[in-house]
């Protein structure tokens, strides 16, 4: 239960629950040494944003039940908008017990920043120097008891992938008592600015002020006396510029001059050649194309074999059990077969075509995002994504839309202005989830034939594209910039991706399976019920008329709003028991042009329940409903298109 | 110390220059300023992605990617 109060209560419970907060530059490992901390396992990815939701543990310290909470990677607390504001806005406003500060060495002078800040701001500080395997490695060596010294705060050396230093650091985050005490270590100009400020408030209070962030911590910043604001005058006079600049030029020369005493040894940018081939776009392109074909293929192969293998098995062994289960329950008779259609024919649906693609699909998002692959592939997009009013950055939540909408509209934290978030948000509705690519690889590629399903995804690409310029030219404001830290590629770790894809994969279930199967009984009860056929007549004049198809699949179409895959599910549901067992089935009674119509209007017309449902707290509730209702204007219209140039093609 | 300024986006490759002046929008300075992206700072181009793409320096804070719009406004001197 008091895990149970840490999580809801996170202010109340301090003195019980101490509060614990990671902070680090993105990519040092920080979600690994949350992982560590928590033994939960938040996603930790070779990207800088990765972590967009703030991730909240429980770790234990002795008997002691300790808070833990994973803010975003951020390079340093006055960035004024996306992941940055998030860290910073959320520890100024509601200070944690204290902060451990997760420091990679391989780049320490420029990771020592965001520590001085801290420090600045009146934090409790302990320093995690981490990756102490890799400064090994690469003939780094740090001085951690001189750092520790220099600093002012508690330093350990971790390496968190291997859940070491990790207890030690816990310890110290908890027994830490008092703040660090204010060593003088900026230019005079910028100590006597602070002194004179920190004379009528407090040190922080100065530091806030000088960095444009005073009144950020709710109120209005304070009215400055005459002594305060010549000594603010002053710095500003002797910096040329704004007091946050010269104080940042400050700290990082600060932060330099304890590098260099305690540490030995550079690291350089690993494997560049192959991080050239990749950003450059007379290869990167051709590469690009090749990963999204690798990922297209290895989808159509391995998705479709898991299906397959999965129906069999799913035939032969478990649908006879549940037959004869539900049979000896509920009998023969209208009941049981209402059951039947969620029990039987939902569940199988489910394990044997949501689950096979989506399962394919993570593991590979997780390999290109460990490898880094994702990073590079924003460098290469970004000019592209500039004509649709989009940076490099929006490259991942794109890609990741292709596994599931959801967390990739999460991810729109990392866009840095609301136009692209906007932008990004619509567009991400309109990627072929994993869902919709199992209607479409289940459907149109294993019934129609696989160019079927290359030419809708053509399809969409295209409506993306124009969807994309046409919301650069409608939306008012400027051309947004690129700004993000480089990594090069590494060997992707396999427990990672093993990891990831279990998360991601677990979530996803948990998901889906209510809404599968109440979609399937919901269904069942119009079919056994025979209510089904007054249901389909008020869609009949736009799903027979316009698009040409069966006046049952549209209604399939409308209970894909609470999961996509659920159209084809339930579409096969009806066909088997319509037909008898077996995707072939669908043949009977829909042309391959029809299932190409019914893929193509499932995929763009308004994107599932939950996407809506995030989508209106991440864009605001107007957005989502005008987007959802674009998206199905948009749909019944390249549905109806699409409906008749195929009649044109086959006459 | 020469006082030409101009634009990153005119860097070739390989050449290197000392950083003049940060845009004018107070939260990309700021943002640059954290990752040591300062007037004064040495940085070296590494690679500069064709037809319109990003401008990736080296810095003594890291390595960064800053696309073209962003690189014609931070002033530098060769």
């Amino acid at each position: 239960m008091s895990a149970l109060t840490c999580h809801v209560a996170p202010a109340a419970a301090d003195a019980t629950c101490p509060r614990i907060v990671l902070v680090g530059n993105p990519n040092v490992g920080k979600s690994t040494l949350f992982n560590g901390l928590t033994g939960l396992r938040a996603l930790t990815t070779n990207y800088p944003g990765a972590t967009v939701d703030v991730a909240v543990g429980i770790a234990a310290d002795g008997g002691m039940r300790v808070q833990i909470v994973d803010l975003p990677g951020t390079y340093g607390l006055t960035g004024a908008d996306g992941d940055q504001r998030t860290a910073w806005e959320s520890i100024l406003r509601d200070p944690p017990h204290a902060v451990v500060a997760v420091v990679d060495g391989m780049n320490l002078a420029r990771n020592l920043y965001l520590v001085l800040q801290l420090i600045d701001l009146g934090f409790r500080v302990v320093v995690a120097l981490n990756m102490a395997d890799e400064m090994q490695r690469e003939g780094i060596r740090i001085d951690a008891a001189r750092l520790g010294a220099l600093l002012g705060v508690p330093v350990h050396s971790t390496v968190a992938t291997k859940r070491t230093g990790l207890r030690e650091v816990l310890r110290a985050a908890v027994s830490s008592r008092a703040t660090p005490a204010r060593i003088h270590r900026y230019a005079p100009e910028i100590e006597r600015a602070v002194e004179a400020i920190a004379a009528e408030s407090s040190v922080p209070e100065a530091f806030l002020l000088l960095e444009g962030m005073g009144g950020r911590r709710g109120g209005e910043a304070p009215q400055l006396s005459p002594r305060a604001s010549t000594a603010l005058a002053r710095l500003e006079d002797a910096s040329g510029g704004r007091g946050s600049i010269a104080v940042a030029a400050g700290r990082h020369s600060a932060a330099e001059r304890i590098a260099k005493a305690v540490c030995a040894g550079t690291a350089d940018l690993r494997r560049r050649a192959a991080w050239r081939a990749a950003t450059h776009p007379w290869t990167g392109l051709p590469i690009l194309a090749g990963v999204l074909g690798t990922i297209f293929a290895v989808l159509f192969w391995g998705g479709t074999f898991l299906s397959a293998l999965t129906d069999r098995l799913w035939a032969a062994a478990v649908s006879p059990l549940i037959r004869a289960a539900v049979a000896a329950v509920a009998g023969a008779g209208p009941l049981g077969r209402t059951i039947l259609w969620a029990a039987d024919a939902g569940v199988n649906a489910l394990v044997s075509i949501g689950l096979p693609y989506v399962l394919v699909f993570y593991v590979i998002l997780a390999v290109l995002e460990d490898t880094g692959y994702m990073n590079a592939a924003a460098v290469l997009l970004d000019r592209p994504l500039s004509r649709i009013g989009l940076t490099g950055r929006a490259a991942i939540p794109l890609v990741a839309g292709a596994g599931c909408n959801v967390p990739a509209i999460l991810g729109l934290r990392t866009l840095r202005t609301e136009r692209e978030r906007v932008i990004a948000g619509t567009l991400i509705t309109l990627v072929p989830c994993s869902a919709r690519t199992a209607v479409i690889v289940g459907a149109v590629a294993a019934l129609a034939g696989p160019g079927w399903a290359v030419a809708l995804y053509l399809v969409v690409a295209l409506i993306i594209s124009a969807a994309g310029w046409g919301l650069n030219r409608l939306l008012p404001g400027g051309r947004p910039t690129l700004l993000m830290e480089v990594f090069t590629f590494r060997v992707p770790a396999v427990r990672t991706v093993l990891a990831k894809t279990w998360m991601r994969v677990r979530e996803f279930v948990v998901q889906a399976a209510p809404i599968v199967l109440a979609g399937s009984l919901v269904l069942g009860i119009l079919y056994e019920t025979g209510a089904i056929r007054l249901a389909t007549r008020p869609l009949a004049p736009v799903v027979e008329g316009w698009l040409g198809l069966p006046a049952v699949a549209g209604l399939t179409l409308v209970f894909a709003v609470l999961r996509k895959e659920l159209a084809l599910q339930l579409l096969l549901a009806l066909a088997v028991v319509e037909y008898g067992r077996g995707a072939g089935s669908l043949l009977a009674f829909m042309t391959p042009a029809q299932i190409f119509t019914y893929a193509l209007v499932n995929t763009i017309y308004i994107p599932c329940a939950a996407t809506m449902a995030i989508l209106g707290k991440a864009l605001g509730w107007r957005r989502a409903a005008a987007i959802s209702a674009g998206t199905v204007a948009l749909a019944v219209a390249a549905g109806g298109v699409a409906a008749r140039v195929l009649a044109l093609l086959a006459r | 110390m020469s006082s030409v300024r101009v634009p990153l986006s005119s860097l070739r490759p390989g050449s290197r220059a000392v950083v003049a002046a940060l845009p004018p929008d107070a939260a990309t300075a700021d943002e640059l300023a954290a990752l040591r992206v300062l007037p004064g700072e040495e940085i070296e181009v590494t690679q500069v992605i064709a037809l319109g793409g990003p401008v990736l320096i080296r810095g003594a804070g890291g390595f960064y990617a800053i696309g073209r719009g962003l690189a014609e406004l931070l002033l530098v001197e060769p």
